[in-house]
């Protein structure tokens, strides 16, 4: 991938999927040649979702902008036979696959692992999807906030006993995306030995296996763990998300010499010397609520900033709840370059690197945001030898 | 050669895994089910903080707590299966000698100390690659190895809270609760980080090239916020506690049902599953209600249309609403705990659940993967390992050691 004529190429169809289209956008960034194909006229459903600036000088919403950054766009109706034969066409030349489609639509196009195993013997093919490509659920319906649910995640949002909450802007298809990348990864380093193969992903496992999997180890023996409990998480007190002067803070101080030193620092108030405050067993079980509002009298003094700082110098992990438009002027985060620019309209906008600096680094492709549905319709079909009149007709039956 | 079968994807690889606590371990176990060889340096002068804590079976939790039932503690078995454990202590002098001895022969090395703890034991970028040009060197830290801030502590909830994530949980109107169960800061990181590696292992098979790999938790969890950031720039909002709201489902919530903690997760995004679902609820008419028509309408009156399926729901048992909603092509799912997630025919038919065999706990269950790969699958071989149970291996097979050697060492507590 150091070498541009090396690039790997991938296939992507994403229509809706932020989970398959993030996928590729990681894969992108690290060096592969993407080209998405979407359903031809307006393309991508995400590309209506939003943002949308108020100049409204851009026919993409801003997410699917950031998601498709350095790809290649294709309008093609894979649905027709000549688009179907197309698509296996690009298929061919491609060293990575991947969709979103449910089992049943995946077969009704010949894009089930099977049929690709057999004609296209080198190529990895990945499906990420909400419950996978087979297994009981397979092919139910499945949006980000059901494999939430599923995936044991929503039980532990929220106050107790209180309606669950999800976790915000759809995160699970972002780990999704990553975890495909990831086996696509695992099957690329394969394929030497045994070719190519399919690599299957479930937001809801993922869910269950990766972020929640721990609470089977307790289960059998304590019973359920991992039920909501408002702004706490279980364990030794204090591990809660607490008010101050001009916000909230994340305050962390689980080690028994943390919490001390947080004492320390706060003056060692009269409170802290009492009995009932220093079992934190019972306060962590009994009356979490009740020493919140002890902590929250000294932290209401102070803003996130003064605090942040007074931990900080104690070598503690107390840190500020920050808003958005704090993160993007957090000094850390732009010394770390974290954001690359996204020119999307007549504007510039921050959007967020991969989370690594990698040395040496890969080399993306050219890092602009794709523009009208079928733009490089021409070229791409143009490396699979198809031009002029082939083209106007494919054109005329909607194909392309 | 390594120690494990052939046929995971990373086969023949080995990685030296200096990872601790959480986001670091989680992402060598990712390895190691792949296939990888991962020997975790360990010690019982410093004992990872998974093998401290409560243990489950002998409930002596003090004693856990100070350390003495390191083999006993639920979440090191998960987190720390398929790997080999070699107990040297990296503070002394020969301890170091035998771990750079050792970088020398093999593929990957991780860490997720602090910044600089590396180097400053000897084990840092510059002596790796010395030894080892071709090494992947990983190093995993809250907040990068560089930086104006890189020397804060930090923790999963933390990394949450700076990234933007914490303030967006709560119910609408309401201060943010900022908390979830689970430790999203540290999992998500150690899936990134299992990206990088393997990216850097694939493009070493085709360019002999080494890497080093700086990683951070707040920008991991920064990864997620992409639709935030641009809403903030795009539009202007600053949006906090935003419950279950959605900006192109609706419904889509987690709704009340009959008996108890009872919840479902129901969401909507085509007019098909909107009459499906008012079928499904026993009450067709309500898909013509004028308030929620078409998706403008019902987004335009989202609590309305919360409360008349609210009010439905309350009389289903759930397992039932969900089938019955399932098959109409709506998009449902009860929200599980783990005694749900276990006895979910999915999960149990996707081996998400695992069981292995521990030396001292004997059977026990722990989770699998998060894929799926048709013909090198990721497998869960073994259990993790009990302290020093590689510790043979490594110092007499890997590094040529004679027995009285190994034994000096151990006096020396060099090995410990």
């Amino acid at each position: 991938m150091a070498d541009p004529r090396a690039r790997l190429r991938m296939v992507e169809l994403s229509d809706g999927s932020i989970a398959a289209s993030y996928c590729g956008h990681v894969l992108s960034q690290l060096g592969c040649d993407v080209v998405k194909v979407e359903p031809p006229g307006a393309g991508d459903r995400l590309r209506r979702r939003g943002p949308f600036a108020d100049d409204a000088s851009s026919a993409i919403g801003g997410l699917a902008a950031a998601l498709n950054r350095g790809k290649r766009v294709l309008s093609l109706d894979i649905t027709q036979r000549a688009g179907a034969r197309l698509f296996q066409e690009l298929l061919s030349r491609a060293d990575i696959f991947v969709h979103h489609l449910s089992p049943d639509a995946a077969a009704g196009v010949g894009l089930d692992s099977t049929a690709l195993e057999r004609s296209h013997p080198r190529l990895v093919s990945a499906s990420v999807t909400g419950y996978g490509a087979d297994g009981p659920y397979a092919g139910f319906r499945c949006y980000p906030i059901n494999a939430a649910a599923l995936g044991g995640l929503s039980v532990g949002i929220g106050r107790p006993g209180e309606r669950p909450l999800t976790i915000p802007l759809e995160i699970g298809e972002y780990q999704a995306g990553v975890v495909t990348a990831v086996g696509i990864l695992a099957a690329l380093n394969a394929v030497q030995d045994v070719g190519g193969q399919g690599v299957d992903v479930s937001e809801a496992d993922m869910w269950s296996a990766v972020h929640t999997g721990q609470n089977i180890l307790t289960f059998l023996y304590l019973g359920v763990a991992g039920l909501r409990a408002g702004n706490h998480s279980i364990g030794q007190y204090p591990n809660s998300f607490l008010r101050c002067k001009d916000g909230f803070m994340c305050v962390n101080l689980t080690p028994l010499p943390h919490w001390l030193k947080f004492i320390e620092v706060m003056g060692t108030p009269e409170w802290t010397k009492l009995p009932r405050y220093r079992n934190r067993r019972a306060m962590t079980e009994e009356y979490p609520d009740e020493v919140d509002r002890l902590l929250e009298d000294w932290l209401m003094r102070y803003t996130k900033a003064e605090i942040f700082k007074m931990a900080r110098d104690a070598g503690l992990p107390v840190a500020p709840a920050l808003g958005i438009d704090e993160v993007l002027a957090n000094e850390h985060l732009r010394a770390r370059a974290a954001f690359e620019v996204m020119h999307l309209g007549t504007r510039d906008y921050d959007v967020p690197r991969l989370p690594f600096l990698l040395d040496p680094r890969p080399e993306p492709p050219a890092s602009s945001v794709p523009g009208r549905p079928g733009c490089d319709t021409q070229s791409v079909l143009q490396e699979l030898g198809v031009g002029g009149a082939r083209l106007d007709e494919l054109y005329e039956l909607e194909v392309i | 050669m390594t120690s494990t079968p052939a046929r995971g994807p990373l086969s023949g690889i080995r990685v030296i895994d200096f990872c601790w606590v959480w986001a670091g371990p989680l992402m060598t176990a990712v390895l190691a089910d792949l296939g990888a060889e991962v020997i975790k340096v360990e010690s019982r002068g410093r004992l990872d903080n998974t093998r401290l804590g409560r243990p489950v079976i002998y409930q002596d939790i003090a004693a856990g707590d100070a350390g003495m039932a390191p083999e006993l503690q639920p979440l090191n078995h998960g987190l720390n299966r398929n790997k080999r454990s070699v107990t040297v202590d990296l503070r002394t002098d020969r301890g170091r000698e035998l771990l750079l001895q050792l970088a020398g022969i093999s593929d990957v090395v991780c860490d997720n100390f602090r910044a600089g703890v590396m180097d400053r034991h000897g084990l840092g970028r510059k002596a790796l690659h010395a030894i080892r040009p071709e090494l992947v060197i990983f190093s995993l830290s809250g907040a990068g190895q560089w930086g104006p801030w890189n020397d804060i502590a930090t923790y999963a909830p933390t990394v949450c809270s700076l990234a933007g994530l914490n303030t967006l949980i709560g119910y609408p109107g309401e201060a943010p609760l900022g908390r979830m169960q689970p430790p999203y800061g540290d999992t998500n990181a150690g899936l990134y980080g299992a990206l990088a590696i393997m990216y850097a292992i694939l493009r070493r098979r085709q360019t002999g090239r080494g890497a080093f790999i700086d990683l951070s938790q707040w920008e991991s969890a920064l990864s997620g916020m992409v639709e935030a950031l641009l809403d903030y720039q795009m539009v202007g909002s600053v949006p906090s506690s935003i419950g279950n709201a959605s900006p192109d489902l609706c419904p889509h919530n987690n709704y009340r049902c009959l008996g108890g903690d009872s919840w479902m997760s129901i969401a909507v995004g085509t007019q098909t599953e909107w009459r499906a679902l008012c079928v499904g609820l026993g009450h067709p008419e309500l898909a013509d209600d004028r308030r929620f028509a078409d998706g403008y309408l019902r987004w335009s009156n989202r609590e309305a249309l919360d409360a008349e399926i609210e009010a439905l729901t309350s009389l289903r048992h759930a397992e039932e609403l969900e089938q019955d909603l399932r098959l109409r092509g709506v998009a449902a799912a009860r929200v599980l705990d783990i005694a749900g997630q276990f006895a979910d025919p999915q999960l149990q038919s996707r081996g998400v659940y695992v069981e292995v065999e521990h030396p001292i706990v004997g059977a026990e269950l722990i989770y699998g993967n998060p894929w799926r790969l048709s013909k090198t699958p990721a497998v869960v071989r073994k259990a993790a390992p009990v302290l020093g149970e590689g510790n043979d291996y490594v110092l007499k097979e890997l590094l040529g050691l004679s027995d009285e050697e190994v034994g000096r060492l151990v006096e020396e507590k060099v090995i410990y």
